[in-house]
Order: structure tokens, then sequence, then C-alpha cells
């Protein structure tokens, strides 16, 4: 379908077709030329399916959340705007987070830079291009996201709402601008190693704050927040006109309906968006090259200097944890991924604390963070091995050399994780005892999934190794998160405790039972 | 045509070249190679002969230096030099999730290659590589044989002028690599300027109008096979005996 939209070779049109198409591609829903005509079908059927329940979910939650907004007046000020331009902050930081990570894949994880670069297609055009996708992409999910709402606010006759469009158009420009800028700035700075870690991280950080606001009642205490709400607040009685010079409020009022600012918000993303690409497209050339010579010229690099200690190892277990070891720590990038995927489930967290103390919200986040980096390095490890015919053609029986894969992962797991069960254990015994026991089921419910569901691959499919089995990727979160309620509610002294740790049980006894059953 | 405006130029010339990262990649080369010929570069690991050819495909910027393709000066005009140069690496990268045919056309485009003459050059390649029944099945389940031969047909597809081949005939079986060697071959018979590396000094023995020995980044030594035979001495008959004798000792002590 993309492919058919005509554009003249080499021009701006054309590259974007190609980047939309590769994504059109990749979300699932293609067809897939070279599959036979009933496995295609199942896999198309599949993908819709799970498409047009999601729109359906979502556009049943919509409806309420219309009748909230209609409420809302034309003119609105004070509360209304605050509130409005509060969200709109947080789905900008969001994007900017979105744009973070699309910006290290585009300059780092992309392997077409040599083509790109040594056609006759200025590297200037090649960035704009790919920078339009990032901001195209932004702006489509959250666009596919807030349709039910516009379609429900539709339904209404509220049709000022379809602001929302030109508004979700103007962040997303504006948040590609500042997630490459960012990009970029930190590639100066710190070299193309360590940006794409940082860049990695400082994205999903900005994901996780946002949970972590969520909770501010939580985690601030209460005359801060009384501060910072007095600060905030916008006199009720101060309406549209007496708001007219505030600029941080015109995002708010284009999505209220009003066109200039509409207009105006539209312009300046788009001036912030063309002056990235300006100052930035030159320098995409050279940073994707030296990016992609990360993987090349290890030849060319410095020889290893004394500084690298030659560990003379004796013995199997030894030699084995040696080589794990130092595989994970020169890769600080796989560490990077493990602890951000951890970030993006320690918010639930929250929810498990009941009384509020610190005890009950530190030993599920312990637990969780348990069982999480459990996964990581034990997929790493026992999954990832770079050379699994060296391994199996070694006299060594293979239950060897997983037992010492195993204590390779784990090893640094317990060693993460001694920090918090210290602090635990200074406010309180019985709460780090509970948090440890939560982190020894976590962790071997961990292993014991990566025996059970993981597939073998590349450790740079680090991110993307459940892709194949949405089972597995869904088991292993279910599983943490289990463990970390069934700990926070054993602190409790609550009987409901066995309620969460018997789901993971089942969760994990069921998988490991499938996998027996299919390899008999 | 830019190329035309420089008739009697050498297809590329190298002038002082000099890259550094950490040492000395690429160091004061000089090298000059005529139109039609195939020229192998041949060197030990880290000799710097990637380095050179990143450099002449404008995926590297040298330190110092000049490069003329086809009398273009390729620092200056980058993109003239690019419009008549193709570059294939080592381990190229193909979309996934494209079929040969449609990574083909993209391809062209690029070089702004008109859609039906891209499309009709794509089917000609893809018959003459035995690709044929595959050109509607996505790259993704490719053999490492299949994608050399679609990544080489995608540096052909543009018909260009100076063709730069990093290692192509690296991991493939005895019958893709012998198709390859005759592409290429038909190519340079059709006027087309060939720059490859290669480890597989018989290629290079086969191939090539001329052979250059780069070590430590310095051109050690240049010529038809005949030519360094005689460099080195009697009694050396094969390339592998001149390669060693030119490097060998020296290899082996850096």
């Amino acid at each position: 379908m993309i492919a058919r939209i005509a554009a003249a070779p080499g021009s701006g049109a054309y590259l974007l077709r190609h980047e939309l198409r590769l994504g059109w591609r990749r979300s699932g829903l293609a067809a897939k030329a070279g599959t036979a005509g009933s496995q295609n079908r199942v896999r198309r059927l599949v993908g819709w399916s799970v498409f047009l329940t999601v729109a359906v979910l979502l556009q049943m939650a919509a409806f309420p959340i219309a009748r909230l907004m209609i409420a809302v007046p034309a003119d609105a000020g004070g509360t209304a705007l605050a509130a409005l331009t509060g969200s709109m902050a947080v789905l900008w930081a969001l994007m900017v987070s979105h744009a973070l990570d699309s910006g290290t894949q585009a300059i780092f994880l992309r392997g077409d830079h040599d083509l790109l670069i040594s056609s006759p297609i200025s590297p200037r055009r090649v960035f704009a291009i790919r920078a339009l996708t990032i901001a195209v992409n932004i702006v489509t999910v959250y666009a596919a996201i807030t349709l039910p709402l516009a379609l429900a606010l539709l339904w209404y006759g509220q049709w000022r709402w379809l602001s929302i469009y030109p508004v979700l158009t103007s962040l997303g420009l504006s948040a590609a601008a500042v997630g490459l800028t960012l990009c970029f700035a930190l590639f100066e700075l710190i070299g193309p190693r360590r940006t794409r870690i940082v860049a990695q991280v400082l994205g999903a950080s900005i994901g996780a704050s946002i949970f972590l606001m969520t909770q501010s009642e939580k985690l601030v205490p209460p005359q801060w927040r009384a501060s910072v709400i007095a600060w905030a607040a916008v006199p009720e009685g101060s309406t549209g006109p007496a708001l007219q010079g505030h600029a941080a409020w015109l995002p708010a009022r284009a999505l209220l309906g009003e066109a200039v600012p509409a207009v105006v918000c539209l312009v300046l993303a788009l001036a912030a968006f063309a002056l990235m690409v300006w100052s930035f497209g030159e320098r995409f050339a050279r940073n994707a090259v030296m990016a992609s010579d990360l993987a090349v010229p290890a030849r060319q690099r410095a020889p290893a200097s004394g500084k690298i200690r030659d560990f003379c190892v004796r013995g199997l277990l030894a030699t084995q944890l040696f080589k794990e070891w130092r595989l994970l720590f020169r890769d600080p990038w796989l560490i990077s991924q493990s602890l951000m995927q951890t970030l993006y489930l320690l918010p639930i967290c929250f929810a498990f604390s009941g009384s509020g103390s610190n005890a009950t919200l530190l030993a599920p986040m312990t637990v969780i963070l348990a069982g999480n980096l459990a996964s990581g390095l034990v997929w790493i490890t026992l999954r990832a091995e770079d050379a699994p015919d060296l391994i199996a053609s070694a006299p060594v029986s293979p239950a060897n050399w997983r037992w010492a894969k195993l204590f390779a992962a784990l090893s640094p797991v317990a060693l993460v994780l001694l920090l918090p069960l210290a602090a635990l254990a200074s406010q309180s015994g019985t709460a780090a005892l509970a948090a440890m026991a939560g982190c020894v089921a976590a962790s071997t419910g961990a292993a014991l999934l990566a025996f059970s569901t993981a597939e073998n691959g590349s450790r740079k499919d680090f991110a993307k190794r459940h892709k194949r089995s949405l089972l597995a990727g869904l088991a292993e979160p279910v599983a943490h998160v289990a463990w970390s309620g069934a700990t926070a509610l054993a602190l409790e002294a609550s009987l409901w405790a066995l309620a969460p740790a018997g789901l993971a049980v089942c969760v994990i006894g069921g998988i490991w039972a499938c996998r027996r059953h299919q390899s008999e | 045509m830019l190329v035309q405006q420089f008739p009697a130029a050498p297809a590329l010339e190298l002038r002082g070249l000099c890259k550094s990262f950490s040492r000395m990649a690429v160091d004061h080369l000089d090298l000059t190679v005529n139109r039609g010929e195939i020229y192998a570069l041949l060197g030990q690991n880290g000799a710097g002969k990637t380095t050179t050819l990143r450099m002449v495909a404008g995926l590297l910027r040298p330190d110092a230096g000049g490069i003329r393709v086809f009398g273009i000066d390729a620092r200056a005009d980058a993109m003239g030099a690019k419009r008549v140069t193709a570059w294939l690496p080592d381990d190229p990268m193909l979309y996934d999730k494209l079929t040969p045919l449609e990574y083909l056309e993209f391809v062209a485009g690029l070089w702004r290659v008109e859609p039906q003459v891209a499309r009709a050059r794509g089917e000609e390649l893809l018959h003459y590589l035995g690709l044929w029944h595959q050109r509607a099945e996505r790259c993704e389940g490719f053999s490492r044989g299949m994608k050399q031969k679609v990544a080489l047909a995608g540096a052909l597809i543009h018909d260009p002028r100076l063709l730069i081949l990093d290692e192509p005939l690296t991991g493939l079986d005895a019958a893709v690599a012998r198709q390859v060697k005759d592409m290429l071959q038909a190519r340079a018979d059709a006027g087309c300027t060939i720059v490859m590396t290669t480890h597989i000094l018989e290629v290079a023995e086969r191939l090539a109008t001329r052979i250059g020995i780069i070590n430590q980044g310095k051109l050690m030594a240049q010529g038809t096979l005949g030519e360094l035979r005689l460099l080195v001495g009697q009694g050396r008959s094969t390339l592998e005996d001149v390669f060693l004798d030119l490097v060998g000792a020296q290899g082996l002590a850096a």
C-alpha cells in the first residue's frame, strides 16, 4: 500500500516512503510476502484481532473521559488551564523520551548507514527524513491512542476538541527536536559509546519519573506539596483574556480550540524542528559512521593495555565465571537495558505500599529488582551465548556449564541487592528477611522461566528477546510483580500474600509443564 | 556527466591519504587505479585496506590527502564522486523486511534511477545471480551467500563506473563465489573499474589486472603479478610467495 505512493527517486518523499514501509512491515499487520497463504492469513488475523480488541477497550474507556471534557468551557481558566497544561507537559515528556530512544536507534542501531551515506543523497536530507519519521511515529502513536477519545467527543458533537491533532503535531515535532538535540549533545560531550547508554537510560528515566510523579502523595512531604500547589495555582477568576499574555498556556488554549494559539504552537514547533535538522544534518553522517565504526574497526583500536588483568584462572567453574563476568561488565549497554526494564516496573510497587512506610515500599521494589535483573542476566549468560558450538564441543557436561552460568548470572544480582537489603535491615529485620525470601523466589522463578520459555538469541537482541513468544514476554513481569506483591502483603501480615505467591507459582509451574510437554 | 569532464583522468587517484584512529591506520598513501582495471588491494588484518576504501566511498573523512574519482575531487564534491561509485562492505546490511526486488529498487532510487529502468535491471540481476525464484521473499530468511548476492546486485543496479568491494567473496561457497567472480569480470570487461580487498590470494591472482600490497597503512608495492614477481626476485612463482615476501617478516614482527 505504502509502496504504491509515487515519489521521485532519491527525493525526500522517496526516503520517507521507504521509512514508512519498513515501519509498517515491522508492525506485524502487513501481509508477509513469501509466507504460505494460510500462515500469512493466521498471522494477520491474530495481529488484527489484538489490534481491534485493544481499540474496542480504549473506545469504551474513552466515553467517560469525554463526558468529563465536555464540561470544560472553551474559555476555561484557572485550574482547568493548569490541569490541561500539566497533562500536556507529561505527554510531551513521554514524547521526548520516545524521541531519545528513537534517536539512538536511528544513529546507532540502524545498519544501513553505509548504503545511505555512500549514496549521492545529501546526509542532511537523509537525516531530515529520519528525524521526520521519528516525529511522524511519535505523533501517530499518540494520535492513535487519543483517537477513541476524539471519536467519543465527536459522538457528543464536540467538534472543537479536534484541535487535539494540531496540538499533538506541535508537541511531537518539538519533542523530536529536543530529543534529537539531546542525542547529538550527548554524542559531542561523551562520545558514541556512552551516548547510546546514557540516552536510553535518560529516555527510560523520563518515562519512569512520570509514573513516580503520580505517586507524589507518597513521596513528597506535605509541606513541599502545598508550596508547589501554591506556586502553580491560577486564580479561578483569571479567564481567557486575563491569561492572553502567558505563553505557558498557549498549548492548553490551542487544545481548547483557539485558532491563534494553535497556529503559534505549530509554527514554533516547526521552527524548532527545522533548526534542529539544519544544525545537525551534516553531523549526522559523521556521527552515524562513528557509531557504526564501534562495531567495525575493533582491530584499529589501541591494543589491550596492561590495565586489563589477565586472570590466570584454573578450573571449569572459575574459567566460566570469569568469562561471563568479563563479558557482562564490558558491555554496560546490556546492564543498562536490564536496569531500564526494572525502572518501568518499580512504580507498580507504590500500589502495594498500603501503609506507606519506607519498608513496605522498599521491600517489593527490591524483589522486582531481583526478579528483573535475574531474568535479564540469566538470559544473557544462558541464552545469548556467543559461541554455543564451542561450549557444546568442549569436553564438559552441559549440566556443569548450566550451573556455572546460572551462578555467574545470579551472583551480580546478589551483589546489587546487598545495598537495599542492608537498608531494609537497618529499619526492620523482619522486612529484610521477607524481602530476601521474595528476592530468592523471584530470582529462582526468573531462572526457571529463562530455562523454559526464552529462545536463544544474540546479545544485541536483548531488548527483543521475547519477540517471538508473547507468553514468555508476559510471564516474566507477571511473576516478578506477583512475588513483589506477595512480599508487600506478607509485611502487612496479610494472608492475602498467598494469592500473588500462588499466582507466581502457577505461572512458572504452568510454563515449566508446557515446556516439558513440548519437549516430550 | 561529470565523469566526461575529465576524460583522461584515472578512475581513482589517492595522494598522501592519511587517517588515524588511536594509531595511524593509513599513512600517506599514494595510489592510482586506471579506468577499466580490476585492482586488488592486499594486506594483513589491520593493514588499512578497509579504512582506505571507506574513505574512498565517502564514509570516513581523511585526516589529510586527496581522493579523486574520475578526476572529481571527492573531498570537495562528495556527491559528484558518489554518483559514479558503488560500495559493498564485507558484511553488507539488507533490510530484512524487504524483498530482493524491493531492496534493489530502493537502492536504485538513491542513485535516482528511474523506477522502470530499476525494475528491469533488478530483474535482470536477480535472474543472473540465480535469485529469481526468491524475488518475492523477504530477505530475513536468506543465507549468507544469498544476502551477499543481493547486496552485490544492489551495488551494480545503478551501473557504477567505480565499484569498491571489501572482501566480496568471504563466506561464499564455491558455486556462488564463481558466479560473483564471473559477474565482476563481465563488469570489468564492460568498462567498469573495480577496486577490491581480499584475503583470498587466488582471487586476486585470477581476477586482478594489478595488485597493490599495503602494510601498516603504506603501499609496499604494486603492479601486475609479473611485475611483483620480478620485484621480489626469481623463484617466487605464486602471489602467496610474493605477498609473504613483502609483508610477511614485517607483519610477523608487528
